[in-house]
This record gives structure tokens, C-alpha cells and sequence, in this order.
């Protein structure tokens, strides 16, 4: 008995010391818009970061804070990545297993040139950290680094 | 009791207001004077007898403005000889980001060979004209009396990689104003990094 326990302990252990091991799928950027604008119950978190974007990766662990549900609502946070996609075996997959990064890791595909930026919501520069949050059919945006207090606020608003 | 209210509303409001405060195409640039890492001022009205200049406001830390360097270099090696000559300002706060501090920009030229002015903004200088990001360009016109924005955001379209570029925004800006006309794409957007600065 006491090794079982023992075994489960250093497993739970291991896989919480560990970040995610499966490599981030690739999402062109307007499937994701249609996938968080839909009129569902859930609230959509998406943020845009980057392995090379300090602010970025400094406020993971705000992102990893955010439940799964929120007020009775689902809650689905993307992490969507904006490193290069010819850089995901180099910078990603390596970034994502010695950081703990809870919620689902996209490769955000883009399109050539920033039309898709003013897409997101036309007051983003293209300045990462973004954050932008939706819920049915009300979007809150915010460019520049945020944190978890700060996160429940808009989301309040939202609802 | 309602008048402070009003009064609070209105100053909110202004408050508010400058805080989003940017230039648009065809504003007025306001002019500055920042420290060169050769130890100079530099002015914009230093430059009234060219034809504009193309302002960018980028910094040695951010990836993405690494990756523009060298095409910057070229721009200034292109169009500086046709009287765009290129002004480079550093708007990131070094007590937040050490690599970008002054003496980290003059080493940083020197390994880079910048050809153009690089200089320190250290008045936030960046919030007048709207710039939130590294890279941001903003291609200047000289009106005679003044310089106005003729042309806002990126250099071109692949930050990436320069040799497989479609569009070159800027240079295509340039090459409008050249021929007396207004640049057709006068606004762009390119992801980047967050200017760092102390609230």
C-alpha cells in the first residue's frame, strides 16, 4: 500500500514539476477567431505570447491561475503562441516542457502582413503580450501585460 | 456637489484622452531632441532640408527589432542619398530592460554598423507619436514649415525573413512621396514588442 501511494506521490510529482510534452497544434488565426466568437456559455480567454516576449512569458503563471469555470460559465483559456511556425521543435516544444503552462497551447498561424492584427480588434497595435477575452459575442481587449485580479474584472464585465 | 462631479468627469476625460493620444496620417510630427550615441542633440528640425525622414522607434532587445536591423541599415544606404534619411529612437526605459540602455545602443551600432542616428528617449517621446511597439515607423514628410506623418507601422511584410518579402510598405511610401504622390498603403500593422516604460 504504502508503495502505491509512494508511486502515485512521485508521479503526481513528476507530472506536475513537468510542463506539457505534446507539441502545440497549428491554428490559422481565423479559425481561432471563429472558434471564441461563437455564442456559447463558455468564456473565451485568448492570449498572444511568444518564447522571445519577456512580458510574456513573466505572466504565464497569471494565465495558469484562471479555473475552469468562472461563475457558473465554462472557461476556456488558448495560449496562443506567436513565435515563428518553422520554430515550434526549436523554441516551443522545448519552452513548453521546462514551463509550466496549464491551458491549451496553440501555434497561432498568421497571414502574410497585419490585417489579421486589426481583425483581432482593430485597437491592437501587434504589440504582444494581447489579451483578449469573449463572451457571447462581447469581446474585452487589452495590449500590454496583465494579471489575474485584473482578468476577473473584465470578465465580470463581460457577463 | 454636481459641478466637481462635472469637473471630475472632464478631467477624466481629458486625462483619458491624452493617454491614447497618437498621431494619424497627415498630423503634424512634433518635433524633439534626444541624445545620439555619439554624445550630440539630435533634432527633427535638424533635418528641414530633406525631403522628410523615416522615424523608427526601435530598441536592441526586442526580437523583431533585431531582425529589422540590417534591412534598416539598407533603408537609410537606399533613400538617406534621396533625402530620406533614417532616425532610429530607442523609447525602452533601461531600468526595466538593461540591453537597451545607452551604452548598450552604442555597442549595439557599432556591431550592427548603423549608419543613421540612433538616439535615447528619455522623455517619452514615443507616447506623442502614438508608437507602442518595436519596431514602429513613422515615414515623416517636410512640408516646408513643418514635417507631417506621411505613412505609419511596418517596414514590410515578413518580419521573419527579408528575403522573402512581398510588399515593402515603407520603401513603397517613399517611392510615392518621391513622385509627389500620397503613399496607397498609408498604414500597416506587424506584430512586435511592447514598448517598456515606468507608468
Amino acid at each position: 500500500m504504502f508503495k502505491l501511494i509512494m508511486t502515485l506521490f512521485l508521479v503526481t510529482f513528476f507530472l506536475a514539476a513537468h510542463g506539457q510534452t505534446k507539441a502545440p497544434g497549428d491554428v490559422p488565426v481565423a479559425h481561432l477567431q471563429k472558434r471564441v466568437e461563437s455564442a456559447s456559455d463558455t468564456i473565451f480567454v485568448v492570449n498572444f505570447w511568444a518564447t522571445w516576449c519577456q512580458p510574456c512569458v513573466k505572466e504565464i503563471p497569471e494565465f495558469n491561475k484562471i479555473p475552469l469555470t468562472y461563475k457558473n460559465h465554462p472557461v476556456k483559456v488558448i495560449m496562443a503562441n506567436l513565435d515563428f511556425p518553422n520554430q515550434k521543435e526549436s523554441r516551443v516544444v522545448p519552452f513548453l516542457k521546462n514551463n509550466i503552462v496549464t491551458h491549451e497551447v496553440v501555434m497561432t498561424i498568421t497571414p502574410r502582413g497585419g490585417e489579421w492584427i486589426d481583425e483581432i480588434d482593430s485597437s491592437w497595435s501587434g504589440a504582444i503580450p494581447a489579451t483578449v477575452i469573449w463572451h457571447k459575442g462581447k469581446k474585452y481587449f487589452h495590449e500590454g501585460e496583465t494579471n489575474y485580479e485584473q482578468m476577473k474584472e473584465w470578465i465580470d464585465r463581460l457577463l | 456637489m454636481k459641478r466637481l462631479l462635472l469637473l471630475a468627469g472632464m478631467l477624466l476625460f481629458v486625462v483619458s484622452f491624452t493617454a491614447t493620444a497618437q498621431l494619424s496620417v497627415g498630423d503634424e510630427a512634433p518635433d524633439f531632441k534626444l541624445k545620439n550615441i555619439d554624445g550630440q542633440w539630435v533634432s527633427l528640425s535638424d533635418y528641414d532640408d530633406e525631403k522628410g525622414v523615416i522615424v523608427v522607434f526601435t530598441c536592441n532587445h526586442c526580437p523583431y527589432a533585431k531582425l529589422y536591423e540590417s534591412r534598416i541599415v539598407d533603408l537609410q544606404k537606399d533613400f538617406g542619398p534621396k533625402g530620406f534619411p533614417v532616425v532610429a529612437i530607442n523609447p525602452n526605459d533601461s531600468t526595466i530592460v538593461a540591453e537597451d540602455s545607452y551604452s548598450k545602443m552604442i555597442s549595439n551600432a557599432a556591431e550592427k554598423g548603423f549608419n543613421f542616428p540612433y538616439l535615447l528617449d528619455d522623455v517619452q517621446l514615443f507616447k506623442q507619436y502614438g508608437a507602442t511597439r518595436t519596431p514602429h515607423v513613422y515615414l515623416l514628410k517636410n512640408q516646408g514649415d513643418n514635417f507631417t506623418v506621411a505613412y505609419i507601422g511596418a517596414i514590410d511584410d515578413n518580419s521573419q525573413d527579408a528575403n522573402d518579402v512581398e510588399e515593402r510598405y515603407l520603401a513603397n511610401a517613399i517611392q510615392s512621396l518621391l513622385k509627389g504622390k500620397a503613399p496607397e498603403i498609408a498604414e500597416t500593422k506587424a506584430v512586435g514588442c511592447t514598448i517598456k516604460f515606468h507608468k
